[in-house]
């Protein structure tokens, strides 16, 4: 026997729909149908933050903020990818501090396997992957040391990001470094647009793997993403219209 | 060993997923629930667990630090000492102990509030470098800005009370309407990153595969 959950309906329709959407356009990228990303700033600017680290011979700051293992790390994981290896290549060091003791295995496995794919193995230094504290002040505190005794050139801030977002920006735009933050907690992101020299806005820092890794089957699935954006549109403008005209169908459809 | 490594995370994690999600939408069958429930206490049983791994790296980079006399190897000394007689403390003592509880009280409370008051001088160096009139989008967040404060405290009602009523019209209808906007995108992103963690296609956390 199968039973509903109340009030859920709605909303299991549009996850269905979004599962069928994302189906299609990633049998679509199978296929070979090539589909585009528009640029993002905030990662085309890695690559320049990174450059500038090497130049300088300053080191390049990662961290995911002190929020849960969720969406946000598991997006932030393919950007830390792709951040090792340009490190690696560049000889460029990486400290990366982590407030989640969960995330600190795959930290450091992510960071060890971008150093062995770029082909040193030795380079990799088990100690600049840190946890640091699971508590927000003592992590915002080891973090603020970091910036003043070991002068990072380069400041990326990519997770779940909650207070500490603004005084870690700010203390690493003092320290003159550049600066790329993102985050999926909304309510964070005016902080790193204030004090951040590039910003991942809303969804950008969940297309990261298709951007940066150019993954097919993940650029597949941003294309399902925008069009469930597209669909949201369409039912908000069409419940704003059909409520201001007295019909309520919409409203009713997403309560039940 | 390499099904253990490649396979098994990626059908662990389809798995608990799968039952999860099914569990906000279906009542029954009643087992779907409990699985799900079973899953995510063992998610917080595991992120316990994993707390230990951390402080056995705290302990192992400093440790480092220590041995080989590195730049600010004193510092180490003291998180070693910190985190090792605090530890001790809590498990001898327990958490109830006078002692514990003046240590933290005393010592982690005061300095926790002093490292979060520095965020106010933040606050004000970030809005002094975001509100200068460098370009268009620059002056604009200037102007609101200006105006959400004047409207946010009874210095701007005195000036001129159409502050305060600009303010809420700024605050619930330009910002709502962005945030909205950014909020939606985002939690379609998050449900494209899950739906990809589900379905395992997305092994980035299975170290950069």
């Amino acid at each position: 026997m199968v039973e509903l959950v109340a009030g859920t309906t709605g909303k299991l329709v549009f996850l269905v729909t979004f599962i069928v959407l994302f189906f299609y356009f990633v049998n679509r990228t199978a296929q070979g149908h090539k589909l585009v990303i528009r640029r993002i700033a905030g990662f085309d600017a890695l690559d320049e933050a990174i450059g500038r680290c090497t130049e300088m011979g300053r080191p390049v700051h990662y961290t995911f903020g002190i929020g849960v293992l969720d969406a946000n790390v598991l997006a932030s994981f393919d950007v830390l990818s792709y951040v090792a290896g340009q490190c690696a290549r560049l000889n460029t060091d990486l400290i990366v501090t982590n407030a989640l003791g969960e995330v600190q295995m795959m930290t450091e496995e992510i960071v060890r396997g971008a150093y062995v794919n770029a082909g040193k193995p030795d380079e990799y230094k088990a100690d600049n992957v840190r946890f640091v504290s699971n508590i927000q002040t003592a992590y915002m505190s080891a973090i603020l040391g970091i910036f003043q005794r070991e002068r990072p050139g380069a400041n990326l801030m990519m997770g779940p990001f909650y207070a500490e977002s603004m005084m870690l920006a700010e203390a690493g735009a003092q320290i003159g470094a550049i600066q790329v933050g993102g985050t999926g907690r909304v309510i964070q992101v005016p902080f790193f647009i204030a004090a951040c020299d590039y910003t991942l806005v809303g969804d950008e820092l969940f297309v990261a793997g298709a951007y940066i890794a150019r993954k097919p089957i993940q650029v597949g699935a941003i294309y399902a993403q925008d069009f469930g954006k597209w669909l949201t549109l369409v039912l908000v403008v069409l419940g704003t219209i059909m409520s201001t005209a007295g019909n309520s169908a919409i409203n009713d459809l997403m309560k039940k | 060993m390499k099904i253990l490594r490649a396979s098994l995370p990626i059908w662990l994690g389809v798995i608990a997923g799968t039952i999860v999600i099914l569990a906000l939408f279906f009542k029954q069958p009643t087992g779907i629930g409990t699985t799900a429930n079973w899953f995510m206490q063992w998610n917080v049983i595991l992120a316990s667990f994993a707390l230990t791994l951390g402080a056995g790296n705290v302990l192992r980079v400093h440790g480092n630090r220590i041995r080989l006399k590195s730049s600010n190897w004193g510092y180490s000394w003291v998180t070693v000492i910190g985190l090792t007689s605090y530890l001790l403390l809590g498990v001898i003592a327990g958490r109830t102990n006078t002692a514990y509880s003046w240590v933290f009280d005393n010592a982690y409370t005061p300095l926790s509030a002093t490292v979060f008051s520095i965020n106010a001088f933040y606050l004000s160096s970030a809005c002094y470098r975001a509100f200068r009139a460098r370009n268009g989008h620059a002056a604009l967040l200037l102007i609101s800005g200006v105006i959400v404060m004047l409207g946010s405290v009874g210095i701007g009602y005195a000036i001129w009370p159409g502050f305060t009523e600009i303010k809420t019209w700024i605050m619930n209808i330009p910002n709502s309407s962005a945030m909205r906007g950014m909020n939606i995108g985002a939690a379609l992103g998050i449900m494209g990153v899950s739906l990809r963690v589900v379905m395992g296609l997305e092994r980035g956390h299975l170290g950069g595969e």
